[in-house]
């Protein structure tokens, strides 16, 4: 016999009733004349019909915005601690491993932003 | 504090440098070279490739860098032990990376057919050779996983290369989600190792041992079984097989033969590194796991392509049979089998199956990547009708990647199974092994099924259109034949790349 588990039947229960009730509830409060619920084939939602289709076309170029967005973000969270420790690290006589290792990571971004620009990610408009 | 870099490191992620430095060059030629053309992009990446296949293959004289042939006493670690190189790490790059040079002659020929070649194709070969070896060869938990997802993210955008079509999309975000969902479960579980034990080096987490009921030890175990989760997601055997057959059938076929082989190459190699440190008590409880995905997989992988006429899902359901025969081995994996030489009997049967599976996966995908052409890409069992007058050679390549998948003697698929056959049943596992092989043979009327439809004079034979060309391009000519040969002839020197591949794994540590 599993005793330990009689909260999640009165759990249960009062889920059932609280559902009931507000069945119950319903149909008692609602004006009388109202309409059937097949009136209403859209979605239902706040009671205001929908406008349109939910899947809106953006401009390609938000996304390549918000990409190199995200790259240069994240390098701001590679570069913050760096940039914090970089004293430390120099005290210890390692000041130009750290430094040519961010180095060696800053040319690797900045080969893509490269690539990014001459391939015309920021250009708003075109050329001709 | 001394000096903490070292220029060893460099040298014995050689293979590694060479590949991303060829990328970064590719992209960086791309635009600011004035008269850059895209074969030029082709062989920077043949010669990256052949560069680190030769390293890989030979070694560097003088240094720490074993080659596979020159042997490996001891191998060594990079960057402060977050790499590790031996002898059967190796080997796995080594597979990677001749995979990955015969796709790219494939990919040269089909892409420029299909009006989709372009530079970055190549760029993305290489981070896709760089990720899988770094994932290999990873050391630590984080390491792995950052190489995990440099193999991973070019897959991504590679399976919706040809954007044109809505199946390619689908394919790529669904790959991507699926993927991302097991990469992130297994992010949990490092996390909970490094909860564990406090480190999430793979020498130094695993060796420690835990008594059974303490807190930490059940973190670990979780962590555990999280981590693999994510791999099986990516070797995709029953449970997390969702994804297969549409990824596979959406991307172009080229694609779909380096995500087939590839992925599980190196995922097959970073589980390996793992489970070698996993704890002898908790592998039980994985062993019972791993039966039961593996059962689950040789019956659903051979039962589902039986009514199916897409060309491209018989053989992606067919690939989650074998990953299901593949998984079979992970259960020897663990150090306590160290002592009676089942785990290096294990890792060499499973080295030559994913050896002989890679290539035969390679060959039957850059087939069917050659036989469809023009706006209509699913490739069905009517449109093999007669390929044997209309195009000998496809016919040819395509039975015996087929024959090979099915296990039929002579070739390289039959002594893969007959070796894990061999240590399955030396380890008494004798109800899986039956399993296996019945289910083998269910799957074998599939197989025979598409050499049939090759090979049988059909009354009705020109009813299909014009969808088949002639097997051209002098690159694609020679990767498919040096493949062929290799699925026809690696059987007869199984024993000796079976007894070549125990050396390595006898050293490993």
């Amino acid at each position: 016999m599993i005793t330990g588990y009689w909260p999640y039947l009165i759990h249960f229960g009062i889920a059932a009733a609280f559902v009931a009730f507000l069945l119950f509830l319903t149909t008692k409060i609602k004006p009388a004349n109202s309409d059937k619920a097949e009136k209403y084939p859209d979605t239902f939602e706040c009671g205001v019909p929908r406008k349109g289709d939910a899947r809106g076309m953006f401009n390609v170029r938000f996304y390549i915005v918000a990409v190199m967005f995200i790259i240069f973000d994240v390098e701001a969270v590679f570069l913050f601690p760096w940039a914090v420790s970089f004293l430390d690290y120099k005290a210890t006589g390692l000041g130009l491993f750290i430094l040519a290792e961010m180095t060696v990571f800053l040319i690797i971004l900045f080969i893509g932003y490269f690539y990014m620009i001459r391939k015309g990610a920021l250009q708003w408009e075109d050329p001709e | 504090m001394e000096n903490i870099f070292k220029f060893q490191d460099l040298i014995l992620s050689a293979p590694q440098m060479i590949l991303i430095s060829g990328a970064l060059l590719i992209l960086l030629l791309q635009v600011i070279l004035p008269g850059f053309r895209k074969l030029l992009a082709f062989y920077i990446t043949l010669i990256s490739l052949f560069a680190s296949l030769y390293f890989v293959t030979f070694g560097i004289p003088g240094t720490a860098f074993y080659g596979l042939l020159s042997g490996n006493p001891e191998g060594g670690t990079a960057f402060q032990g977050n790499l590790r190189l031996n002898g059967y790490i190796q080997h796995y790059s080594f597979l990677i990376l001749l995979a990955l040079t015969i796709i790219l002659f494939f990919i040269k020929r089909v892409f420029a057919e299909q009006k989709l070649e372009l530079a970055e194709v190549y760029q993305f070969l290489l981070y896709i050779g760089a990720g899988s070896i770094f994932t290999v060869s990873a050391n630590d938990l984080m390491t792995m996983y950052i190489g995990l997802e440099l193999s991973s993210l070019p897959f991504f955008i590679l399976a919706a290369w040809d954007r044109g079509r809505a199946t390619a999309t689908e394919a790529a975000v669904k790959y991507f989600f699926l993927s991302t969902i097991g990469i992130a479960f297994m992010l949990l579980g490092i996390a909970l190792v490094y909860g564990g034990s406090g480190s999430t080096m793979l020498s130094e987490v695993f060796p420690v041992v835990f008594a059974e009921d303490s807190f930490s030890y059940k973190l670990l175990a979780a962590g555990w079984f999280l981590i693999i989760g994510g791999f099986l997601v990516k070797i995709a055997v029953v449970p997390f097989h969702g994804w297969v057959a549409d990824v596979y059938d959406g991307a172009p076929s080229v694609i779909t033969a380096a995500m087939a082989s590839i992925v599980k190459i190196s995922a097959v190699g970073a589980v390996f590194r793992i489970l070698q440190f996993m704890q002898p008590d908790m592998h039980m409880i994985l062993n019972t796991g791993i039966i039961i995905f593996a059962v689950a997989s040789m019956v659903y992988g051979n039962m589902a392509p039986l009514n199916q006429n897409n060309l491209k899902r018989v053989f992606a359901y067919s690939s989650i049979a074998h990953a299901g025969y593949i998984i079979t081995m992970f259960m020897f994996f663990p150090e306590s089998f160290k002592a009676i030489s089942l785990r290096t009997e294990a890792s060499s049967a499973l080295y030559f199956y994913i050896l002989t599976y890679a290539l035969t996966t390679i060959l039957a995908f850059a087939t069917i990547a050659y036989l469809e052409n023009g706006e209509e890409r699913g490739l069905t069992f009517d449109h093999l009708k007669g390929l044997s007058k209309k195009n000998p050679f496809a016919a040819f390549l395509l039975s015996v990647s087929a024959l090979s998948f099915a296990g039929i003697p002579p070739l390289a698929g039959f002594f893969g199974k007959l070796f894990l056959l061999k240590v399955l049943l030396s380890a008494g596992y004798y109800y899986l092994a039956v399993v296996m092989i019945v289910t083998s043979l269910v799957g074998v009327y599939f197989y025979i099924r598409i050499v049939f439809y090759a090979y049988w004079d059909f009354e009705d034979e020109n009813a299909t259109s014009g969808m088949l060309p002639p097997f051209r391009g002098i690159f694609a000519w020679s990767a498919a034949i040096v493949t062929a040969v290799l699925v026809l002839g690696l059987g007869f020197y199984s024993e000796s790349i079976f007894n070549f591949a125990r050396v390595a794994s006898e050293l490993i540590q």
